[in-house]
């Protein structure tokens, strides 16, 4: 019962680290990064924020505007960024599902494809974009057509190259990735500490605390599942320990007879369940180990049949569980907490019988 | 060393009030082997259970040297049967899970012995029990025999003032019997222990001192040998 409740426990924790990991990649890896940063010295350039645990940095420029098709405009907030490099480190170019990324050179505007339905647009054909609230406008070829399920991504952006409106002296953005499991916190609090004056930071979940709050809700839903089932499980440890126990009432019986106190039967009655409860911790620990190692080099659980709709899973909805200190101990201490709990139970019923009546009963 | 003064003891069950013992009175002398005859159902084990503190008398007084059994507290009583007590019972009653050294050397954990001093406790009793070895065998590898040698072993480390024996020769042959009654008699002696057994079977009563005998819960006769 402990061994198969501890190794379900520490799969289905992995689990929920996979699916955090998994919405965690989806968001941060589609396009805005781990850390965003608005620079507004000139001299910095995205190399110079490379420091410890940053994988790379992608410079990004934003213009406020409107985009018109016809009788149609829309407000717009453009994009411009480096499409190669782009490539290289995002997975935004898995959501382009018509079309492709804008060339450099070409005037070319990547259109959500919501919004390429609102203004009656489609890939190859030309509209016109209005910077800021000036009468110029830029004539653009849209290059390919996204879709995200993010709504600030789908209804209010779209993309072009840096080199659209070179003029323009706006401060760059940038978009910081970091290796995988580099904390966000250590590595925002250098590029604070070293750019601070030229530059302002965001880590992942001052920008998007609605996945905050999700990854913090998976672990609180996931200690309750942990929680409930083992103060269930004690509830049968409780009752097998009782068997045991009077199944071995005639040697407490002894002991008792001996002078044993009952702090020390109480203790010897924790004990055997507290052993017996660490061994099955342990064999429970390997297989629920084995069981997710097992899935992962299966290549995880793939739930994209769940997820067409759902903006943390846009990209990529296969599951790689991943054991944590969470998901590998939570399980069995908490075993190990309800047994000992468990084991009050039948410490009590030894201690409150005489020894001339545990012996007599056999 | 022990008197017992006006006890008795009922018990309650399903099939109604059953008196163990009416109102029984007698006296042991330290260091004497005292033998309590009788039927079984005459009460001998309450008496024993009485006097070891495994339960506890609806009436009457024991006393055990200057302690009064009936009126200790679970912390006096558990302090009384581990440094004043050896308790024999009728099957040996060794801890299964625990071999042999082990059982003997329980008591002595109990009572703190520990590291060289205990192992040498226990050394010196397996040879002179004479199962040097089986030291490390478990109970259930053991003869009926055996496993009361160990029981006696066991009851005697700790250098009890008192040795209660609750029919420990019932479940043996009459030369096992006699030799068991020998090794406790000789132990006893050693460590100046009163002995109080309990007993049905007058073969192995040679090296008895005194009799008590009962009989429906009450104390027939006195004889001194």
């Amino acid at each position: 019962m402990v061994v198969s409740a501890v190794s379900i426990l520490i799969f289905l924790s992995a689990l929920s680290v996979g699916v955090n990991d998994a919405m965690l990649r989806n968001t941060v890896g589609l396009f805005s990064g781990h850390v965003t940063g608005m620079v507004t010295d000139e001299t910095v350039r995205p190399l110079d924020l490379k420091v410890a645990g940053v994988d790379a940095v992608l410079k990004r420029r934003f213009i406020q505007g409107t985009v018109g098709a016809g009788s149609t405009i829309r407000p717009l907030t453009l994009c411009l960024l480096a499409p190669e490099r782009e490539k290289k480190v995002t997975s935004f170019h898995q959501a382009i599902v018509e079309g492709k990324y804008p060339r450099k050179g070409r005037s070319q505007i990547l259109l959500s494809k919501s919004l390429a339905g609102e203004l009656a647009v489609d890939a190859g054909d030309r509209l016109l974009f209005y910077p800021g609230s000036g009468p110029t406008y830029l004539e653009l070829e849209v290059s390919g057509l996204y879709h995200t399920s993010n709504p600030q991504l789908d209804w209010k952006t779209a993309f072009s190259t840096l080199d659209l409106l070179p003029a323009l002296e706006l401060p760059w953005t940038a978009a910081i990735f970091l290796s995988p499991q580099s904390p966000t916190a250590s590595a925002l609090g250098i590029l604070q500490r070293q750019f601070g004056q030229q530059a302002s930071f965001q880590s992942w979940e001052m920008t998007r605390p609605d996945l905050k709050q999700l990854i913090d809700l998976e672990y609180i839903s996931m200690g309750i599942v942990i929680f409930l089932v083992f103060s269930v499980v004690a509830i049968g440890i409780a009752c097998s320990f009782i068997i045991f126990i009077i199944r071995n009432i005639r040697e407490y019986g002894i002991i008792k007879s001996m002078g044993a106190t009952h702090v020390e039967l109480s203790f010897f009655v924790i004990l055997q369940v507290l052993m017996m409860n660490t061994l099955a911790c342990g064999a429970g620990v390997i297989l629920g180990v084995v069981a997710v190692e097992s899935v992962s080099m299966l290549g995880g659980i793939d739930i994209s049949a769940f997820t067409s709709h759902n903006q943390y899973f846009s990209v990529s909805a296969i599951i790689l569980p991943r054991l944590t200190l969470f998901s590998l101990f939570t399980p069995p201490l908490t075993a190990l907490f309800f047994s000992m709990i468990a084991a009050l139970w039948p410490a009590a019923l030894i201690v409150r019988w005489r020894s001339a009546e545990i012996l007599r009963s056999i | 060393m022990i008197t017992i003064a006006g006890v008795s003891k009922k018990y309650f069950s399903g099939r109604g009030e059953l008196t163990a013992l009416r109102d029984i009175s007698f006296s042991i002398r330290a260091q004497e082997f005292t033998a309590l005859v009788g039927k079984s159902g005459s009460g001998k084990s309450t008496v024993l259970n009485c006097i070891g503190g495994l339960e506890k008398p609806d009436a009457g007084l024991i006393q055990c040297g200057d302690i009064n059994v009936g009126a200790l507290g679970s912390r006096a009583l558990s302090k009384f049967q581990r440094y004043q007590l050896g308790f024999i019972f009728q099957r040996g009653n060794l801890l299964s899970y625990l071999t042999v050294a082990e059982n003997i050397g329980f008591p002595l954990f109990l009572n703190g012995y520990a590291g060289r001093r205990r192992q040498k406790r226990i050394d010196w009793l397996l040879e002179r029990i004479d199962l040097g070895s089986a030291a490390r065998a478990l109970p259930h590898e053991l003869s009926g025999g055996e496993v009361q040698r160990v029981a006696v072993a066991r009851a005697i480390a700790h250098f009890p003032k008192v040795l209660l024996a609750d029919e420990p020769t019932a479940s043996l042959d009459t030369s096992t019997g006699k030799m068991i009654v020998d090794l406790m008699h000789s132990l006893a002696i050693e460590t100046d222990c009163t002995i109080l057994m309990a007993t049905h079977d007058p073969e192995v009563t040679d090296r008895v001192d005194s009799f008590i005998c009962l009989r429906d819960g009450r104390v027939t006769g006195e004889y001194n040998e």
